[in-house]
């Protein structure tokens, strides 16, 4: 275990993979010399070079597009969205062609892409720079989506992501860039569809990922003050989900609460509703909590965008309101 | 002139019927062919049709058990009088009754609330599991539906009370027989009274028809026949009542009925009680069949759908509590018949066979005969001739 | 073209006033009275300020993310810019859309934008209704030299080209795309020459050249009144600060040559156009100081109704979702 951040994680399963199979590379905008708009990428360029750190113009659908087209031809790119907001324009490549073309083609073809981009508010980035839209890209089937919370699980689903035959969403959050924790220094994956239970409880489960995770945790914590033992659960990854420790936590706790950073309406957080509606609604003692931004786009201001995105204590008032 | 509606006979031993529900309203349109009410009697309940077209007049309320032919309803024409004024003036006191015990609070019998209490799917689970309406649950914690806490603290509370009840022990409750209940009650009463029966009992080795009725089913395989160990004790039984007709009696005063045909009732237990339907012939009937039928009367019994003629004209009845895991019991007769037989279940034993000790099904077998009509001899040559057939199965084809 | 020495004046306020903005704004940002991504004009002003200075009040312009300088020109208020920029209830958005989405529609400006290159096709429909109007009015569209690697460049000048649209598309190379530098992304040396493949005039003009700038736009303005459809104006810049504000590159020079910064910063364009205003006898020294001493007392003034308004109330947050 080596302490560093969520970007050196990600750098580092970049590097390794990079270093192991000639046939992954990287390409998107900034990434050489400026080692991309989070550094993640910094000193890449200098070790592998302009053949495989590939510096593009602002050209999202050639990026995307490229990557779609190496990794049917046989290479393992990662491709660099920047803002997960700009995937508006690359959706094509995305929706109709990365997510499609194995399925279209007969399960021909293997599609080994790695779409990375940052998500998420609390910067002041505003409406076109901090969207979660995580929750769009599952609609499209063919695409696996990853929300990693910690340095740990971004380098280990990273690690995973790039040997992945299937086109990935790497969502990661700009807000956790600079967060410090123990990474494994070797190449140890983290399976695509196991989720992490970051706390054990008893009385609620808290279903959150990226940047909530840690909200949920923080929640956790002054829900233990009151009395109240919730259980936090990080999916890791949407798609594929891990319906059998959600449910296991919800025979327990009898109770879920969904934090997301996403708007209400149709995010991930509502399919996670359904899926326990649907298959576990027994189980439940309450109303389902969907804890998530409100259904409007990422304010400017600081006051906004901090009433925007749910916060721990947010989590906690609407938890207490069960007990 | 209106259509009568009476108690229906249904059966040959049967005398009153009880009214169980009615399956429509005073006042209301029927169809010919429409379910009217269901009508519990003997050892049955079964659905009563409406005979034809009319509005329904009531005379008789849900519950009221009546002797058969009581006039209990009129299905009239538009504007006509109906003939049970008076029971219907009675019926109208009846339902003066139930509001006034509805406005009291009190329940009212088959009432069936449906008004839908608010709780979260986790209390309904757990009131399910553990068979609690949630009606009878109180919302706490000023919550405006009830949760899975407040059907474990019901719970909890009803346990207190169930565990000081025992503790007290004085708790007793008081529970009418249900028509079926008295029927059974009666004819038990008025067989064990009237009857002087002696019962015998032997064992058969039973080997040989276990084999049997293994190979019958690996030949009956393809049809989906599966024969019974009861099923070849009755053919068995048939096999020997025909060499013995003097058991295939019935007493009827100061004369003796000699069977012409053997028909054996089979004890069926359903909930609540006994029901024994009748399998008419079974000396004539091959296994395959006799097992289809047995199967059949079986499943109307459990449903309730027995009519009145599948339990009448028994000449000879098979109880069997093999399956229970009872050996041997003192079975009483039913009806009017003359003998019982009673089946105890089938064990592995050491049996000394020509000399030596061999490891063989050995059945419990148990014949009370009326002593009034068949003594101890022939008795015991019937039992005999049945033990025979049964370890030697072939012998059902002399 | 005969140039007024009211419009003249004008373009030379506008010019100063964005420059002491930004400064000022950059200030700001150190001070943290402003928050999130602020791109800054600084050095590119004449190109707003002279384009705009041949636009009418009812002419429309799509603005890009360093957008401060449009909004000026095109006539913006100060304070309620100020206050914007600090996230406050009194400004241009409510303190909800920050530096990247300023903007006046009233003033016919159709955003500022935080997507690159996402003015153009938005310029193609304020073209389509100019036009179908039949009043005379016109677009222009301000996009940098990042943008002009977007299939959106492409598609829309294609398509304003087909549909003979009054679009004046004002390129404005600062030769860099955040770090990516023009001569490694593109293989042309004058980005105009891009308007043969739509068969529209292309012209590359000094950008810090600011006469040079308000007739390159005035013939490119009649053209398009006259219905003669679009034009391609690629006028050469260059950025003195940062690509945002927090850029390396202004301390650090990671991807820029210092040496190249030098020599741009010579060619300054407010000092060239004072100049050439007291040459070209329109105004005097005294009077352009004067209107310099205005614009400083404007720009305190902004400053001070930025600090002194109200942070936005939260109730604000879920309005203007929908009309």
């Amino acid at each position: 275990m080596k302490s560093m951040t969520y970007a050196e994680a990600l750098k580092s399963a970049i590097r390794s993979e990079m270093q192991k199979d000639p046939e992954v590379f990287m390409a998107g905008e900034d990434i050489s010399v400026m080692g991309g708009s989070f550094g993640v990428s910094a000193g890449l360029f200098a070790e592998f070079g302009p053949e495989r750190i590939v510096n593009c113009p602002i050209s999202e659908t050639a990026i995307i597009g490229m990557g779609v087209g190496a990794a049917a031809a046989g290479m393992r790119p990662i491709v660099e969205l920047m803002y997960l907001d700009f995937a508006g324009c690359a959706m094509d490549e995305i929706m109709n062609q990365a997510a499609k073309m194995r399925y279209m083609f007969g399960g021909k073809c293997r599609l080994p892409l790695v779409i990375r981009a940052a998500g998420g508010a609390t910067v002041r980035a505003a409406a076109q720079h901090s969207q979660m839209i995580e929750g769009m890209f599952t609609h499209i089937p063919g695409l696996k989506v990853v929300c990693p919370s910690n340095p740990a699980d971004a380098k280990g689903l990273l690690l995973q992501a790039i040997e992945d035959d299937n086109p990935v969403m790497f969502i990661e959050h700009k807000a956790l860039y600079s967060m410090k924790g123990p990474v494994p220094e070797g190449m140890e994956k983290v399976p695509f569809g196991k989720a992490a239970v970051l706390k054990e409880g008893t009385d609620i489960t808290l279903v959150a990922w990226s940047c909530m995770a840690g909200v949920a945790l923080e929640a956790a914590e002054k829900l233990e003050a009151q009395g109240v033992h919730a259980e936090v659960i990080d999916p890791r990854t949407l798609v594929p989900f891990d319906r059998d420790t959600l449910f296991d936590s919800i025979r327990k706790t009898h109770r879920l609460a969904i934090v997301s950073e996403a708007v209400k309406t149709s995010g991930f957080a509502s399919e996670i509703a359904a899926m326990v509606s649907g298959e576990c609604l027994d189980e439940l003692d309450e109303n389902i909590i969907r804890i998530t931004a409100p259904d409007c786009p990422v304010p400017y201001s600081g006051v906004l965008e901090d009433a925007y995105v749910p916060d721990s204590d947010a989590v906690m008032k609407r938890v207490m309101e069960l007990f | 002139m209106g259509k009568k509606i009476v108690i229906q006979r249904k059966g040959q031993t049967m005398k009153e019927g009880t009214i169980g529900h009615w399956l429509k309203k005073d006042g209301e349109t029927v169809k010919a062919g429409e379910a009217l009410y269901e009508l519990e009697y003997d050892k049955a309940n079964c659905v009563i049709e409406a005979p034809a077209d009319g509005i329904l007049h009531i005379y008789q309320e849900e519950g009221s058990t009546l002797p058969v032919g009581t006039l209990i309803a009129e299905l009239l024409k538009e504007g006509e009088t109906g003939s049970g004024q008076q029971a219907a003036a009675q019926c109208l006191n009846g339902e003066a009754d139930s509001k006034k015990a509805a406005a009291e609070g009190k329940p009212q019998a088959a009432s069936g609330s449906t008004e839908r209490v608010r709780a979260t799917p986790y209390a309904r689970k757990i009131a399910r599991m553990n068979g609690i309406s949630l009606q009878e649950v109180p919302s706490g914690k000023g919550k405006n539906k009830i949760v899975a806490a407040d059907v474990e603290a019901w719970l909890a509370k009803k346990q207190m009370l169930r565990t000081a009840r025992t503790e007290d022990a004085v708790e007793e409750k008081r529970v009418p027989m249900s028509a079926m209940r008295r029927a059974v009650a009666q004819n038990m009463l008025r067989s064990h009274s009237e009857i002087p029966s002696v019962t015998y009992f032997t064992e058969a080795d039973v080997t040989e028809c276990m084999n049997l009725r293994k190979e019958l089913n690996e030949e009956y395989r393809e049809k989906g026949v599966k024969v019974s160990v009861n099923d070849l004790v009755l053919k068995a039984a048939a096999a020997a009542l025909k060499k013995h007709p003097d058991i295939n009696v019935s007493l009827d005063g100061e004369e003796m009925v000699c069977h012409a045909g053997i028909h054996i009732g089979i004890a069926v237990a359903v909930p609540g009680g006994l029901v024994v339907p009748v399998i008419r012939d079974v000396d004539r009937k091959a296994p395959d069949v006799l097992a289809g039928e047995a199967r059949e009367l079986a499943g109307k019994a459990l449903a309730g759908s027995l009519t009145g003629d599948e339990m009448a004209g028994g000449t000879f009845t098979v109880s069997n509590l093999g399956n229970r895991g009872i050996d041997w019991f003192t079975p009483i007769i039913n009806g009017n018949q003359s003998a019982i037989l009673g089946v105890g279940c089938v064990k592995e034993k050491p049996v000394v066979l020509n000399g030596t000790v061999a490891i063989r099904s050995v059945m419990a077998l148990s014949l009370t005969a009326d002593h009034r009509v068949i003594d101890g001899a022939p008795a015991a040559d019937f039992l005999c001739t049945l033990k025979r057939i049964l370890e030697k199965p072939v012998f059902m084809l002399i | 073209m005969e140039k007024s020495r009211d419009m003249i004046l004008k373009v030379y306020r506008n010019a100063v006033a964005i420059r002491a903005f930004e400064l000022a704004a950059h200030e700001q940002y150190a001070n943290g009275l402003l928050a999130g991504s602020v791109h800054l004009y600084v050095g590119e002003e004449g190109i707003a300020s002279g384009v705009c200075g041949v636009l009418k009040e009812d002419d429309y312009i799509t603005s890009t993310h360093r957008g401060h300088g449009h909004l000026i020109a095109k006539g913006g208020d100060l304070k309620r810019m100020m206050a914007e920029l600090a996230g406050k209830a009194t400004g241009y958005c409510k303190g909800k859309g920050g530096s990247m989405h300023i903007c006046d529609m009233d003033l016919g400006i159709l955003g500022s934008n935080g997507i690159v290159g996402a003015g153009l096709p938005i310029a193609v429909g304020a073209g389509f209704a100019c036009k179908s109007h039949g009043k005379g009015q016109v677009c222009a569209c301000f996009f940098g030299d990042g943008a002009s690697n977007r299939g959106t460049f492409h598609e829309s000048l294609n398509l304003a080209s087909v549909l003979k649209l009054p679009i004046l598309y004002v390129l404005e190379n600062n030769f860099y795309a955040i770090s990516g530098g023009q001569r490694d992304l593109t293989t042309l040396t004058n980005l105009s020459e891009r308007a043969k493949a739509y068969a529209i005039p292309g012209e590359t003009v000094e950008g810090n050249d600011i006469m040079a700038v308000i007739d390159a736009a005035a013939e490119a303005v009649e053209r398009a009144r006259r219905g003669e459809g679009p034009t391609l104006l690629e006028f050469r810049t260059w950025r003195h600060f940062g690509h945002w504000e927090g850029d390396p590159d202004a301390r650090l020079f990671t991807y820029r040559d210092p040496k190249e910064h030098e020599e741009w910063l010579k060619k300054d364009p407010i000092p060239k156009f004072r100049k050439d205003i007291v040459n070209g006898a329109y105004a005097t020294v005294e009077e352009l100081d004067a209107i310099d001493r205005k614009v400083d007392g404007e720009i305190e003034e902004a400053i001070a109704f930025a600090e002194n308004s109200p942070y936005p109330d939260v109730s604000i947050l879920t309005e203007d979702v929908y009309a």
